[in-house]
């Protein structure tokens, strides 16, 4: 009955659908090189420039601030919530609020906010602007005379509800939204303003997210940047390094990015109201917003522009265990998933083809790709030399960019790197291209095949007490 | 295959070596301007000892010196020092003065670093000659946002009426140029006779786009002198651009006049007003606490709109509304003003306790009178589950 299957599947088609397949991949490969390269080329004459541009004062110097509020949404931060809220009222910048939105929290995150800032229960109405579950209590309170603090304590309805709350609270044009477990640096939101003052219709920024796990910092300032000692943190610096310099500035040139990350970013208030705010159940609610955002003004033919700030940073705790980070990354890959779905209108934009074939199918055409090489290998369409050459320059080519990164980054920007953590940069940076990889890979395959609809919970991840201030815990 | 294996690697390969000269390169090139001249240092710092011992540089120096500035790393050496010694800075501005035709022809970050040097000087005792202005509106044509910003600084700093208004006019040829924000708060902190500046642009603010206008409805709101006949005007004609329209009112709201407070007054008792209107118009009323004024806006407490109903209240709130008052308002049971009322009183614990007594009273009062009227009904309710404990 099958007979004819032996006529179709014989050696010669096997060899020619491999040798089809191999050809894609290596295309793909050629690809992927090409966009790394050109986007740590892009991203370190980024950082020649603004060299340049800052010694001759090419810049907007301002002591003109658009006032901004800080929607902090939290639950069970009970660890790490207070001195966040600690590095946000050390803030250099003049004109900004703080809302703390916690939501439904099982442990003391609230009580320890009210109690630790002196804020007093309010009967605050709060305007439904967005949608998000009711607000079982408001505490209110001013900080030094000066910065207003809301806390808002309402029923848990997930992270997008919960910034949903925020905006609904703000009373300001514009918000950024970070996560509870982050520090911003003491100059962040100085920064992160500097695209708004220079063009109108910005309507969202983003900014660099980097790893503190071992780094120093003194009242909000790093003082010692460190390259983390355990290895997965370590991986996870080189890999944000690469991925926030690079790819994000050369997109950025084409207002193409599609991604703002949770942990800090600017908005305009009205413009995510217009489109209807954070997306309760989505689990990516960062990049749902921001291909939201695409969306709609591209389909009403709005002008708009989502920069990347890449000077305004916020100091992030990595996963030190893998389970952790694999849920991590598992969270972040059904949301991509489901954000690129959502939104197949923004297709049309070629930065949706690259987080298409290089970020969300990236894990498929791996596997794939790896799997026809070796059976390119073993039907003998591939000598054994070619193969192993093909992964090493692939190893060794992807390594030196992400070292060369993460060099550029920090001998170009403000922080200073020992030798000690150099060399660890150099060291590191194979296993972190082979195996870190590989496994993200594989996880985010898991994420593809095991995806069984809407998760609207928080990830939680075990999180440390931030060496905020290294003089206080010294 | 093999083909394409060798062209991933010659590539990969290629694009590598470029990228370690890229980097080699533009190290090498960005440290032209971090400049290590001792020798000019050094002499800048000897020049300025002596002018300030003996009154005069040596021979030659100020001769020498505007060759010796037509290159960016000199100016940059000479920042350094007047960074130093501020004071030092009026012995070398006529010399960087005449290089604006130099810099003029230079790379848009020389030039934005050229008007940044100009900028920290002093103006207010020394004007800058008209030669110099002439040309200095030039960069405002540049593409460059940041030599367009660069110039505007240095004409807030220099303050002079009619290059503010030229400056306008071209900022308003770019479009849109920066945030609104930045020449707002420029020309607010800047040395500019802002009276007469206001005159000025109330007799060409037709000219310019609807952007524009909004931003100098601004100047006129944050700043002295009198565009109230412009602003009327404006708030009743209504083929005005609407963002502007609204402007014009919030200039009322810092500046009132009988004539706004008609207009405003009558915006409040026309129904059909839009919710931005009426806000605007309590906004402008709230300096008034004449009877008519008064009862406009309480009717507006208990108003649909949010912005409409919480700026009706704290206008209650400020004029001190009597508890009999209060308690008309809590009687219409409207819940949203009564939030309102609740949240103004949050630092007053007596009026908090009282609103809370008055709407539990009202509550009861009227669950009673329900329960007289319609007994069967509450029954139902209680049998379907429908009464919130």
């Amino acid at each position: 009955m099958f007979d004819f299957i032996y006529d179709i599947v014989t050696i010669e088609t096997v060899m020619s659908l491999l040798s089809v397949l191999e050809g894609f991949f290596l295309i793909y490969l050629i690809g992927y090189a090409s966009f790394l390269f050109l986007s740590v080329l892009a991203g370190s004459n980024q950082l020649f420039e603004d060299v340049k541009k800052k010694r001759l004062r090419n810049e907007i110097h301002h002591d003109y601030y658009v006032p901004v509020s800080i929607v902090v949404p939290a639950y069970n931060e009970e660890v790490t919530i207070v001195e966040t809220i600690r590095s946000l009222l050390s803030l250099d910048y003049r004109l900004y609020e703080i809302i703390v939105v916690n939501d439904g929290s099982k442990d003391n995150t609230g009580d320890l906010v009210a109690e630790t800032f002196g804020l007093y229960q309010v009967n605050r109405p709060i305007r439904r602007q967005v949608p998000c579950q009711d607000a079982v209590t408001v505490y209110e309170g001013k900080w030094d005379g000066k910065i207003s603090i809301t806390l808002i304590n309402k029923k848990n309805g997930g992270k997008a509800d919960a910034i949903n709350m925020g905006i609904n609270a703000s009373k300001y044009p514009y918000f950024t939204c970070m996560d509870a477990d982050s520090i911003l640096q003491k100059d962040s939101l100085t920064k992160i303003a500097i695209p708004i003052l220079e063009n109108q219709d910005v309507i969202a920024v983003g900014s660099m997210i980097r790893i503190s796990n071992d780094s120093e910092f003194e009242d909000g300032e790093l003082v010692k940047m460190r390259l983390p000692k355990k290895l997965l943190p370590a991986f996870q610096v080189l890999e944000y390094e690469r991925s926030f310099l690079a790819s994000r500035i050369l997109l950025d040139k084409f207002n193409a990015n599609l991604i703002i990350s949770g942990a800090f970013g600017l908005f305009k208030k009205d413009a995510v109201i217009n489109v209807g705010g954070y997306h309760v159940g989505c689990i990516g609610e960062d990049m749902e917003l921001i291909m939201k955002l695409h969306s709609y003004h591209r389909a009403n033919s709005l002008p708009y522009q989502i920069k990347y700030s890449y000077d305004a940073v916020c100091w992030t705790q990595a996963p030190e265990r893998l389970s952790d980070l694999m849920k991590q990354r598992k969270r972040w890959h059904i949301g991509l998933m489901q954000s690129m779905f959502g939104h197949v209108n923004v297709a049309s934009k070629p930065s949706y083809l690259y987080y298409l074939f290089y970020e969300l199918l990236s894990p498929i055409i791996e596997l794939v790709g790896t799997v026809v090489t070796v059976l390119a290998y073993l039907f003998g369409l591939l000598k054994l030399e070619y193969m192993l050459i093909l992964f090493l320059v692939y190893a060794v080519f992807g390594s030196l960019l992400t070292v060369i990164s993460y060099l550029a980054r920090n001998y170009l920007g403000d922080t200073r790197l020992g030798f000690g953590d150099v060399i660890r940069a150099f060291l590191l940076c194979i296993p972190e291209t082979i195996g870190l990889r590989f496994i993200m890979a594989w996880t985010r395959l898991l994420a593809i095949f095991f995806y069984r609809g809407k998760k609207t919970k928080w990830g939680q991840i075990k999180r440390y007490k931030i060496n905020y201030d290294s003089n206080k815990s010294a | 295959m093999t083909l394409f294996i060798e062209i991933y690697i010659i590539l990969c390969v290629a694009l590598l070596i470029f990228d370690l000269v890229f980097l080699a390169v533009k190290n090498f090139k960005n440290y032209e301007f971090y400049p290590r001249n001792p020798a000019f240092e050094e002499r800048l710092h000897r020049e300025i000892l002596q002018r300030r011992e003996t009154g005069s540089f040596s021979e030659g120096f100020l001769s020498e010196l505007p060759k010796l500035l037509e290159k960016t790393k000199n100016l940059i050496t000479l920042q350094t020092e007047l960074e130093k010694d501020p004071d030092a800075a009026e012995w070398f501005r006529t010399t960087v003065y005449a290089l604006i035709d130099t810099y003029q022809k230079k790379t848009d970050y020389e030039q934005a670093y050229y008007l940044y040097v100009i900028s920290t000087f002093d103006y207010s005792t020394e004007q800058v000659p008209a030669s110099f202005s002439e040309n200095l509106m030039s960069f405002l044509d540049s593409k460059s946002l940041y030599t367009f910003s660069n110039t505007m600084n240095v004409l807030y700093r220099i303050g002079q009426v009619n290059l503010m208004v030229m400056a306008i006019d071209k900022a308003d040829e770019r479009g849109k140029f920066y945030h609104k924000k930045l020449l707002l708060d420029g020309i607010l902190a800047s040395n500019i006779d802002l009276e007469a500046l206001t005159q000025k642009l109330v007799e060409r603010f037709q000219q310019y786009s609807p952007h524009m206008q909004d931003c100098i409805l601004d100047v006129f709101r944050m700043g002295k002198g009198d565009a109230s006949g412009l602003c009327m005007q404006l708030i009743h004609d209504t083929d005005t651009d609407e963002q502007v329209r609204y402007s014009a009112m919030r200039y009322f709201i810092k500046h009132p006049t009988a004539q706004s407070r008609e207009f405003f007054l009558h915006l409040l008792e026309n129904e059909s007003t839009v919710w931005i209107e009426q806000m605007l118009a309590i906004q402008g009323l709230s300096r008034y606490d004449d009877t008519a004024v008064y009862h406009a806006i309480k009717r507006k407490a208990t108003s649909y709109h949010w912005h409409v109903r919480t700026n009706a209240v704290e206008y209650l709130h400020r004029q001190g509304i009597s508890r009999e008052e209060l308690a008309e308002i809590l009687r219409t049971q409207d819940k949203y003003a009564s939030e309102a009322l609740l949240y103004q009183y949050r630092d007053d614990h007596e009026m908090t306790l009282f609103i809370i007594q008055t709407i539990q009273a009202i509550t009861a009062e009227s669950a009673s009178s329900t329960q007289e009227s319609c007994p069967a009904d509450e029954n139902n309710a209680v049998a379907a589950g429908g009464v919130d404990a």
